[in-house]
């Protein structure tokens, strides 16, 4: 009575087990195949091109992997498929093709494995595995038979002790409704293993040509369709667009009509032109040279060319905030792995463009990658203008704001206060006191910035200049050794460094020293500098 | 009064119960050992094996990229072991992999092939990133990769002294790659 429940689950189990492996076996038994090849691949020879796809759907995409090349549109499937069809006309057999790109790629672009010690398992687990459900039903059938017949020893010795009618009543119902059952569920369980057995022979063999999901063909055409309705109404514009510029030939809006045109549907040549044609029009307008210089770029997959750069940089003459140029000589510096420069640029465009320019969050993302990648200070971009607190701050009195800052000025201080690592929040600190007009306080959130990265020689110098820019060095003479030192194990070669050491020797009274100091530097210096007069002058005054 | 129902024997619970959990532990010990051996990086699921592992390089002449009358010629590296890296100016993961190329190349011989690529353009990558090539071959259809059994650049080859295919490395070569893969194979090539 106890085991039945426990064996009818089991039977259920595989009755279940078996339906849900017919039912994945019909899934991919409706399916079609979805072909990859394009027309101009196809031989001309029909018997060759059939022999050729079936070759091809026996064989693996390696960059797909789980398509045949007969599906995939890699590059690589377009190039096997090539190569099996240069193989037919050259006369090889099916065989010989499939054997030299095994011979190539190795088993596994074979989608079909080949048997042997390796794929053992992949073969024969399955049948395995039903042979051993079949074993495991008949083990538990035959260890369940004698018990419910005959009662074991130990019911056979109670049976003697106890009540013989209550023992009578249980051993004899228990096989009888068992038995009623049983038959039509081994039955049931029999033929589940047999349909899931067939089912797998007929569909599911390792041998069998891969077949991709039908049901993804109508997605497909769907999406070309909508695809092709897109392209056409950017092929009409195109060439509305050409007939404009054929009936005004000295229009500029119409070339550059022409040039975006072109460039929605990806016609790099036909832009270039129009863009040329627009910028001899206009005698090398620098707004057109800087989208000649994107479009000439956009041609090199995104490289910044060398031709693409000298327009940027006649662009950048002309007119230095330019923002297109701007991004893109940031992005040059950027490829070039000038990290210094691109940070720079990219800054520059970002504190000149208005908060709400569509381009802000790629900038500033941007621009941290890059500060990131060349081991910089990150400039304050993700940070500044919280939007929301700044339509606040508009919609206050002066007093009102100036009290909203300050508190927010003091929040972040005391932070820092506990948390003396946080370079980016004492950059934002001196930003923020720098904003209020309190130079002292932000030479002392420059200088808490110089001590969070002690290692990053260009922050200590940043800490330096602020204090003398700010004519504060007299404050802060117990901090500046400090920095000094620093800079000196850092970048002992640094010109600036002889210049900070100059003037901090000169504002502690060592004159010998400072007038030292700047005599050294003023023999690096080229002769032809700007700066050589200043510190002439610096020089004689002490 | 005693119990009325026997207990069932032992036995038959143990088979009912032992036999799934046996299967059940087979498959989860396939299952764990390709797990850890993924996961400690022994067995990496997106390189294919290489048929050419332990086979002479296949001789298919490609033109030199700074003489298109030359042919390359790998058996004049022989003697030594050599990287042969297959590149491409169109391939982002090659420009990644440039600092640690220019490194192998301080240590042994850098063979760069142009895959599928226009010389100019190539010329344009190297002057942009650097050139550690000891020699640039140009396989502009694809041929030589084809021959090599390249499915994609950048891809590395280890050859040892004796011109025999010691390893393949699909993907960019990073730190890694470097230390755990291409430095030792380069130093047992010796």
């Amino acid at each position: 009575m106890t085991i039945r429940p426990a064996s009818d689950l089991f039977n259920r189990r595989v009755i279940r087990l078996a339906l849900l492996l017919g039912l994945i076996m019909q899934v991919f038994a409706l399916v079609g195949s979805a072909s990859a090849i394009t027309a101009e691949e196809m031989l001309d020879d029909p018997g060759l091109e059939s022999r050729a796809r079936a070759l091809s759907k026996q064989l693996r995409c390696l960059v797909c992997q789980n398509q045949s090349i007969d599906d995939s549109d890699a590059e690589l499937a377009q190039d096997l498929r090539r190569e099996v069809r240069t193989q037919l006309v050259a006369g090889a057999s099916d065989a010989e093709i499939l054997a030299s790109l095994q011979g190539k790629y190795g088993d596994y672009v074979l989608l079909r494995p080949p048997v042997s010690t390796g794929t053992y398992v992949l073969w024969f687990a399955p049948v395995g595995v039903v042979l051993g459900g079949i074993l495991l039903v008949v083990a538990i059938r035959r260890n369940r038979r004698p018990d419910a017949l005959s009662p074991s020893p130990d019911t056979a010795e109670e049976q003697s002790k106890g009540d013989v009618v209550g023992d009578a009543r249980a051993s004899g119902q228990t096989p009888m409704t068992s038995n009623i059952l049983r038959g039509p569920v081994i039955i049931v369980a029999v033929f589940g293993f047999a349909a899931s057995l067939g089912l797998y022979l007929m569909l599911g063999r390792a041998d069998l040509a891969d077949q991709p999901l039908a049901g993804r063909q109508a997605e497909i055409a769907a999406a070309k369709t909508a695809q092709d309705s897109r392209s056409e109404v950017l092929a009409n514009a195109l060439a509305e667009a050409r007939q404009t510029v054929a009936n005004a030939p000295d229009k500029v809006e119409g070339w550059l009509r022409l040039a975006m045109a072109a460039a929605a549907v990806g016609d790099n040549d036909s832009e270039l032109d129009a863009l040329r044609t627009a910028l001899d029009l206009t005698a090398g307008d620098p707004s057109i040279k800087a989208m000649l210089a994107e479009a000439l770029s956009r041609a090199a997959d995104g490289q910044i060319t060398i031709p693409a750069r000298d327009l940027i940089d006649q662009v950048l003459a002309a007119n230095p905030n330019e923002p297109r140029a701007l991004y893109m000589a940031g992005l040059a510096a950027y490829q070039d792995e000038n990290f210094a420069d691109a940070v720079a640029l990219w800054h520059r465009l970002y504190n000149q463009s208005r908060p709400d320019a569509p381009w802000m969050a790629t900038l500033g993302q941007n621009i941290v990658d890059a500060a990131e990648k060349g081991g910089l200070p990150v400039p304050d971009v993700t940070a500044s203008p919280d939007q929301g607190m700044l339509d606040m701050a508009a919609g206050m009195s002066d007093e009102e704001r100036a009290e909203m800052i300050e508190g927010m000025v003091a929040t972040l201080a005391a932070r820092l206060a506990e948390n003396t690592d946080d370079i980016k929040g004492w950059l934002r600190l001196a930003r923020a006191y720098d904003v209020l007009g309190r130079p002292e306080d932000m030479v002392g959130a420059m200088i808490g910035a110089a001590d969070a990265v002690p290692d990053n020689a260009r922050q200590q110098t940043m800490a330096l200049e602020v204090m003398i820019t700010t004519n504060l060095g007299e404050q802060f003479l117990d901090d500046a050794p400090r920095l000094l030192a620093r800079l000196e194990a850092l970048a002992p070669d640094g010109l600036e460094l002889l210049f900070f050491k100059g003037h901090f020797a000169k504002l502690s009274g060592d004159l010998e020293a400072a007038r030292r100091n700047w005599q050294l530097l003023l023999e690096r210096l080229p002769a032809d500098s700007p700066l050589v007069a200043n510190l002439r002058a610096r020089i004689d005054q002490l | 009064m005693k119990p009325a129902r026997p207990t069932p024997p032992k036995s038959r619970i143990r088979l009912s119960f032992l036999l799934p959990l046996i299967g059940f532990l087979i498959l989860a010990g396939f299952a764990s050992v390709a797990l850890i051996s993924t996961l400690s990086g022994t067995r990496n699921t997106g390189q294919l094996p290489s048929v050419l592992i332990g086979k002479p390089v296949p001789a298919t002449p490609v033109p030199l990229l700074d003489d298109v009358g030359q042919s390359l010629d790998l058996a004049g590296f022989a003697g030594q072991p050599v990287l042969v890296n297959f590149f491409a100016s169109w391939c982002a993961p090659c420009r990644a992999e440039a600092p640690a190329l220019a490194l192998l190349a301080e240590r042994v011989p850098v063979i760069g092939i142009a895959y599928k690529d226009k010389p100019a353009d190539t010329s344009a990558f190297l002057d942009q990133y650097g050139n550690p090539f000891a020699a640039i071959g140009v396989d502009r259809e694809g041929q030589l990769g084809f021959a090599w059994g390249v499915y994609g650049v950048p891809e590395s080859y280890v050859i040892a002294a004796d011109g025999t295919v010691l390893l393949r490395h699909a993907g960019p070569i990073d730190r890694r790659v470097l230390e755990t893969k291409l430095l030792p194979a380069l130093e047992s090539a010796k």
